[in-house]
């Protein structure tokens, strides 16, 4: 019995080992790995957690804003911003498809889109949106080989080196529907633990708009998770924002509490 | 003692008793938050810049308190002193004694928040409109006209005791039912004042002056009621509502005294409208719809027999586009109307008011804001436009330098109050836990 349970694992070891990350990538559906990229994203179930978004031009930092983010599944988001005063009682809430801004100045939810702007270079749907498997289809692409050019530039050499780097897996992510955030994205995740590395966000026009890097995972709720990362402008490079997910709570949630009515408490 | 000049809530006994019953039911505590506001804002007139427009110090304050998960409440009131009318001589005596300071109630509220609804009782806000700058189908509040619905909207309407009541149904739909037992109006601005309305150039030579209620009855038949279904098809946010109430706008009777002296006596005649709000996502853009329907709206007329008015129902619509592509910018533009059923040809208000409106806001330098906003009355040629420079200085300060200015002619929608153009300079301070 023995001697059988040592020869599968025999087997099943020569396999992985002889298999490259990418050829053992491929025979995983690409939406498993989605889905497995979401689960680093942002934990299941009903929970809570603050961002803390730095917004950098060059290396001074011009402005710091904290959110506090209540999530039910993937279906649900309210988002309020707690920091700086100026800004707090902004509410941000995501039911499905469909996005409401609600102004204390105006005292009313209003409809709003996932591409516009919500501070620095975040769009509203890069905080109320994490769901990749949802929203997108995708495919893998052969890692490309190492760029001949050489760039003066530090920061773009490290970026070729991480998006050629062989233990990554390059993901094309097409968006299933229109009322997502973004029409295209690039993104790179661990060829063995499907971990997000970084992501090139396209437009509708298929302007390159931002780019985003994740820091290693830490623990939340036992799990491995996201818990930073740094969005670059792809227009002005110079301007980057630094996101710090923390403060990770369990949480009942009512349906209610996502009604837009419910966000003029 | 100061007394408040704005209106005071109705039931404010069983009001307050609603909320000593939800501290005394509070399980775990409650918790608090608030938020204060002060605001202080010099301002000179454009075409006279050595002419003092506003010097008004505002201090806003609301505290909300969480009694558990499904029972809030709120209270809210707003101060201001403006220094400008006191010490400019060029206002009239009218709009010193009206408007030099003012202390008002603001939302004060109790609700109830169960899984398929909420009850809001007290002093409140309701806005059933979707558009920004023409916004015809906000019509529950009253709004505060006397800077001429300038400024932030939530400031602008005037909350009024009300039941308000929304059951939440299936596929993100609701219905809301509210009722209101004694209605307020519009505040519009004193005669001397920059806003004023025109009324002494009807009667030139004459003492002018007028009355205004703030406010009608109170009984329980004599209230206005309303009811809003809306609904979450297909990405298209839809509205449809009926409202049974008074006229918010004020319209004037004349009275005249022995000496000749001319009084306006504003009334508010009760009229019905039904609206319908539609919002949608587009993979480009995101557009607002709003339309209303009025029946047996009053309006005022001046001819040959002097000053009189009429009734006609009225429709209005709005359409508004935000172009949701042109990140980091908001761009947004806005045409619209009012059209007038049965016209009359001495009315004061045209048969068609078509206007055009565009709205920019984005980054400039380092964390700095800036915003412009653009209007144009196709009827008249006339015009306004706003700018606005804001610097935030930390996370409680912010330091902002614009411009307001109302171009065209004597007799038209801007160019009326072309001499309230103004520039300013506005310091705002914001404390919050």
């Amino acid at each position: 019995m023995h001697f059988f349970k040592f020869k599968s694992s025999l087997i099943l070891c020569l396999l992985l080992t002889t298999l490259s990350p990418l050829t053992w990538a491929k025979s995983i559906p690409v939406e498993t790995i989605l889905k497995k990229v979401d689960s680093y994203r942002a934990p299941s179930g009903s929970f809570s957690f603050s961002v803390e978004v730095k917004e950098f031009d060059n290396k001074s930092a011009v402005r710091e804003t904290v959110y506090r983010v209540f999530s039910k599944g993937s279906r649900f988001a309210r988002i309020e911003t707690t920091a700086p005063e100026r800004l707090k009682g902004r509410k941000l809430l995501m039911v499905d498809n469909d996005l409401w801004l609600y102004l204390p100045t105006v005292n009313r939810p209003t409809r709003v889109s996932f591409q516009q702007k919500l501070t620095g270079e975040v769009s509203n749907g890069d905080i109320a949106r994490t769901n990749f498997s949802g929203d997108y289809d995708a495919r893998i692409i052969a890692p490309p080989s190492p760029s001949p050019k050489k760039s003066k530039d530090k920061k773009s050499q490290k970026r070729t080196i991480a998006a050629s780097d062989p233990s990554s897996l390059h993901l094309v992510l097409r968006a299933k529907h229109k009322d997502v955030t973004y029409r295209k994205v690039h993104l790179w995740v661990d060829a063995k633990t499907f971990y997000p590395k970084k992501a090139k966000f396209f437009a509708l026009s298929g302007k390159l708009l931002k780019t985003s890097e994740f820091s290693p995972p830490e623990k939340v709720f036992n799990r491995p998770t996201v818990t930073r990362s740094v969005i670059h402008d792809a227009l002005n490079t110079n301007q980057r924002s630094h996101l710090r997910y923390f403060d990770y709570k369990r949480e009942k949630l009512n349906d209610s509490f996502f009604r837009k009515q419910a966000l003029v408490d | 003692m100061i007394a408040f000049s704005e209106n005071k809530p109705l039931w404010i006994k069983p009001i307050l008793a609603l909320l000593l019953w939800g501290v005394a039911t509070a399980s775990g505590g409650i918790s608090t938050n608030y938020q204060v506001t002060i605001e202080s804002r010099l301002a000179y007139h454009a075409f006279n810049p050595r002419d003092l427009a506003s010097h008004r110090h505002t201090l806003n304050a609301d505290q909300n308190f969480e009694f558990s998960k499904e029972w809030t409440a709120s209270a809210g009131f707003r101060a201001y002193a403006e220094g400008a009318f006191a010490s400019n001589p060029r206002f009239g005596e009218s709009v010193r004694l009206r408007e030099s300071y003012q202390l008002s109630l603001r939302d004060f509220y109790t609700q109830y928040r169960w899984r398929s609804g909420l009850l809001k009782v007290g002093n409140q806000q309701v806005v059933w409109g979707e558009a920004f700058g023409f916004y015809y189908a906000d019509i529950v509040n009253p709004k505060d006209l006397r800077e001429f619905g300038l400024g932030d909207l939530s400031a602008q309407r005037i909350p009024v005791t009300m039941v308000n009541a929304i059951l939440f149904l299936k596929q993100n739909s609701s219905l809301q039912l509210i009722y209101i037992p004694k209605p307020f109006f519009n505040k519009n601005p004193a005669l001397g004042g920059d806003f004023a309305p025109p009324f002494e150039s009807f009667f030139p030579n004459r003492e002018v002056s007028i009355e205004e209620p703030r406010s009608g009855a109170l009984g329980l038949a004599i209230g206005e009621y309303g009811a809003r279904f809306t609904g979450l098809i297909g990405g298209y946010d839809l509205a449809a509502f009926v409202f049974h109430y008074f006229d918010r706008r004020s319209t004037y009777r004349t009275s005249f005294a022995p000496n000749g002296d001319v009084t306006f006596q504003a009334d508010h005649p009760r009229v019905s409208t039904v609206g319908f709000t539609a919002t949608k996502d587009f993979p480009s853009f995101l557009a607002r719809f709003e339309s209303v329907y009025t029946t047996g709206r009053a309006f005022d007329t001046f001819g040959p027999n002097g000053y009189g008015r009429y009734t006609s129902d009225e429709i209005t619509a709005a359409l508004e586009i935000d172009f949701t592509q042109l990140y980091p910018w908001r761009v947004g533009a806005q045409i619209s109307d009012a059209y007038i059923a049965k016209h009359q040809s001495n009315s004061l208000q045209q048969r068609h008011s078509p206007m055009i409106s565009a709205n920019v806001k984005g980054p400039a330098w380092q964390n700095h804001q800036v915003e412009s906003v653009l209007s144009y009355s196709t009827n008249d040629g006339s015009s306004f436009a706003k700018l606005l420079y804001t610097i935030p200085t930390s996370a409680q300060f912010e330091v902002s330098v614009g411009a307001e200015l109302f171009l065209g002619g004597q007799q038209s929608k801007y160019g009326s109050v072309r001499r309230a153009s103004r520039g300013f300079v506005m310091l705002t301070g914001f404390l919050a836990k």
